[in-house]
């Protein structure tokens, strides 16, 4: 018998987004890679300004001019595209599908959900028309069937009294309920891959919790993959399985989530996690990374943190490191890595 | 030494119907009878969800809105009617001083600050009018005296500086006007000083915000809010708009600031960790009201109020090995302030609920020391069940 590998659903290879500016070019994301497995929940961490955010939007084709793709390949494993005899499963590049087709991807293959919610909602259309209106687009039903399965959704995602609440307006809901109908909506098609973006960071800590778990439970219920792109180091611990952290552009470290949080090899990441202040635990005190964070307009090729970096070897002036495997499921980019042994955070009394 | 004590303060807003004739409907109840006080050298942390009425104690503190009721005695100064009208602040004063028993009984065991105004009192041989009179003497130099000891550090440096300023306008402004600089000279060299202070370099003083990133900006209002040398700093979530590893730097140079100045902070914040690392005590609000207070240490070893235990709960946790604790979440949301529940204002979202919770707000009880929490768990009546659990 032959061993079936499990495919990755997304596999992104050396992706590069750029944006042209009359002051120059912006490189937004750079030789950007990673594959996403079904029930892989991918995390990326990062500071404002790091890409993390335009890496997402390439994915799901939502970048428009002065931003192009640089580089690199966006494979989708999906039938969307296959001749209707066949419908196999193929790879699709999405980094050249045309925006028409992208239609057919986005929302259907890839669901959104956006920071704010206020404003991924339309405030002139009810909940029961945005909901119908993606369903129908994708699907062959009618509307009276799209609604049942509307309703359904909404159910799933912890509205109460979802036969009457569909025919409210995104104003007549709270802020967590906002962001329960968005997630509604990306899942409405049952898509492979869902990417969140900061779903969590608009709301209150007692409302973030309450989404968070509900993420949980229906990422492993429709049993998509899921990106999901936070500056929170604790929001992603609590969510990914795996992790990449990104700086100035670059993946920095990518590695399994107990590798990021207990034995980080990059300076930055180390740094990061020296930084934050913690609930869990009584620091005797915050060690914060001087500098600043990378201007993004024509950068040196060389590695973003080097300013910054204390770590910072003769090398790191001259090249660039790439992002390669240390240990098994385990990237980082640079010259000098931080030895395992070190110990990330020093508890105070 | 104790620099701040806040008593009661009540600020309701009041919501506003009708054109041309405009009534009051109804009032915004965004702070509720909350009291603290700030040490020489200490840190309170004020924590709570949006809409709690933290920002606004913020306000009241720096007089950015008047309190509605309550006082605020800053140094042993009674402060609270210095920006009032004379007429409300004739009623206040009666009401606190003249007409209260305390004062007709001789005073003896009269606080500091009542002592002042109770001396004032004596001297214009009792008479109420006489003393409001003395009271108001000079009273634009005794608020400007007050604005030096109070000032306030704000969430977005971007918003809470003026664009079109440069840096050294901005912050020569407050060392000419209080007379720390007596011409401009000198206040530029102090400017200076004050840039290196906070990290950023004295060339920058001709430079405008827009040439700063976030976290530079910070800096800023913070050189700008240390410029008089203030006793007491409010800071309203200083560090929510910058990244990580931006807010370490400013939370460091706070604490160094604190050192060398030994004021007293009151950091606003919605984020619990932070509260844990910067700061002494610790008040928990909910829609206006605190419902636990106490030494930082105390409060996140012992949570007791069940929404307090249910903020730990939700905040996640830099380490994937530590999972959040399902039993104390909550579910539903904050309530508006304008319709609060009745009784304790947290009771919908509550587990442990009582009938006595619905009916009465809950008072406020010592139950270790330094640690007050306002729950009918824990008041006497009740007491077993705060064993129950």
């Amino acid at each position: 018998m032959i061993f079936l590998e499990k495919k990755p659903i997304l596999s992104v290879k050396n992706l590069s987004t750029y944006f042209a500016m009359a002051e120059g070019t912006v490189k937004a994301v750079q030789d950007v890679s990673f594959d996403l497995s079904s029930d892989d929940v991918l995390g990326i961490v990062g500071e404002t300004g790091s890409g993390k955010s335009v890496c997402v939007k390439t994915i799901a084709g939502l970048i428009d001019p002065p931003g192009y793709i640089a580089n690199g390949e966006i494979l989708l494993y999906t039938d969307e595209f296959a001749r209707i005899a066949r419908k196999e499963k193929e790879y699709v590049d999405l980094a050249k599908l045309k925006q028409e087709s992208f239609s057919r991807i986005r929302g259907k293959h890839i669901g959104m959900i956006f920071q704010d919610p206020m404003t991924s909602l339309n405030p002139i259309f009810t909940i029961a028309d945005q909901m119908i209106e993606v369903i129908v687009h994708h699907e062959k039903v009618s509307e009276g069937e799209a609604r049942e399965r509307a309703i359904k959704l909404l159910e799933q995602v912890g509205i109460p009294k979802p036969t009457e609440r569909i025919d409210d307006y995104p104003f007549q809901l709270s802020g967590g309920q906002r962001q329960r109908v968005v997630i509604a909506i990306a899942l409405s098609c049952n898509p492979e891959v869902l990417v969140a973006d900061e779903p969590s960071t608009a709301l209150d800590v007692t409302v973030q919790a309450q989404i968070l778990e509900l993420m949980k439970d229906l990422q492993k219920q429709f049993n998509s993959s899921m990106i999901f792109i936070t500056h929170d180091l604790a929001v992603i611990a609590e969510m990914a399985t795996k992790i990449s952290v990104m700086y100035g552009s670059y993946q920095m470290e990518v590695a399994p989530v107990d590798n990021i949080f207990e034995v980080p090899m990059h300076p930055y990441t180390h740094a990061l996690l020296a930084c934050i202040p913690r609930l869990d635990i009584k620091q005797a005190e915050l060690l914060p990374i001087p500098g600043q964070p990378p201007v993004m307009m024509n950068p040196p090729k060389l590695c973003p943190f080097l300013p910054r970096c204390t770590r910072s070897v003769d090398k790191c002036e001259q090249v660039l490191p790439d992002l390669e495997q240390v240990e098994e499921d385990h990237f980082i980019r640079c010259n000098n890595p931080v030895p395992q042994k070190v110990q990330v955070v020093k508890e105070g009394v | 030494m104790e620099l701040l004590n806040v008593t009661g303060l009540k600020k309701f807003f009041p919501i506003k119907q009708g054109f041309l004739i405009e009534r009051v409907v109804g009032f915004v109840k965004a702070v509720d009878d909350v009291s603290f006080s700030v040490d020489k050298n200490r840190t309170i942390g004020i924590v709570g969800e949006s809409g709690c009425g933290k920002t606004t104690i913020g306000k009241v503190i720096v007089r950015l809105h008047e309190p509605t009721d309550g006082s605020i005695v800053i140094d042993d100064l009674d402060t609270t009617f210095y920006f009032l009208k004379k007429k409300n602040a004739e009623k206040y004063l009666n009401e606190k001083y003249f007409s209260s028993p305390a004062f007709s009984n001789g005073a003896e065991d009269l606080l500091p600050y009542q002592k002042r105004i109770y001396d004032a009192f004596v001297k214009s041989s009792k008479d109420a009018k006489k003393t409001i009179d003395q009271l108001f003497h000079r009273l634009s130099d005794k608020r400007k005296a007050l604005r030096r000891k109070v000032q306030i550090v704000f969430q977005d440096p971007m918003s809470s500086l003026n664009p079109r300023m440069t840096v050294g306008q901005m912050l020569s402004e407050p060392l000419l006007f209080h007379g720390i600089a007596k011409t401009e000279k000198r206040a530029n060299t102090m400017v200076g000083e004050l840039l290196e202070q906070v990290g950023l370099k004295s060339h920058h003083i001709d430079r405008f915000p827009h040439q700063f990133s976030g976290g530079q900006r910070q800096r800023i209002a913070i050189a700008r809010a240390i410029t008089v040398d203030p006793e007491i700093l409010v800071l309203d979530e200083p560090t929510s708009a910058l990244d990580v590893s931006v807010q370490a730097q400013i939370v460091k140079l706070l604490q160094k600031l604190q050192e060398k100045m030994n004021a007293g902070y009151v950091f606003i914040s919605h984020n619990l960790a932070l509260v844990r690392f910067i700061s002494q005590d610790v008040s928990v609000m909910y829609l206006g009201r605190v419902v636990e207070q106490g030494e930082t240490q105390e409060i996140f070893d012992n949570p007791a109020h069940p929404y307090t235990k249910a903020l730990l709960a939700a905040a996640p946790i830099p380490d994937p090995k530590k999972k959040r604790n399902r039993k104390d979440l909550i579910g539903g949301q904050v309530p508006s302030p304008i319709n609060r529940p009745s009784g304790c204002f947290f009771n919908p979202r509550c587990k442990y609920r009582m009938d006595v919770c619905v009916e009465e707000s809950p008072p406020t009880v010592e139950i270790a020391d330094n640690h007050r929490v306002a729950c009918h768990l824990f008041t006497s009546s009740h007491s077993e069940g705060g064993k129950q659990k």
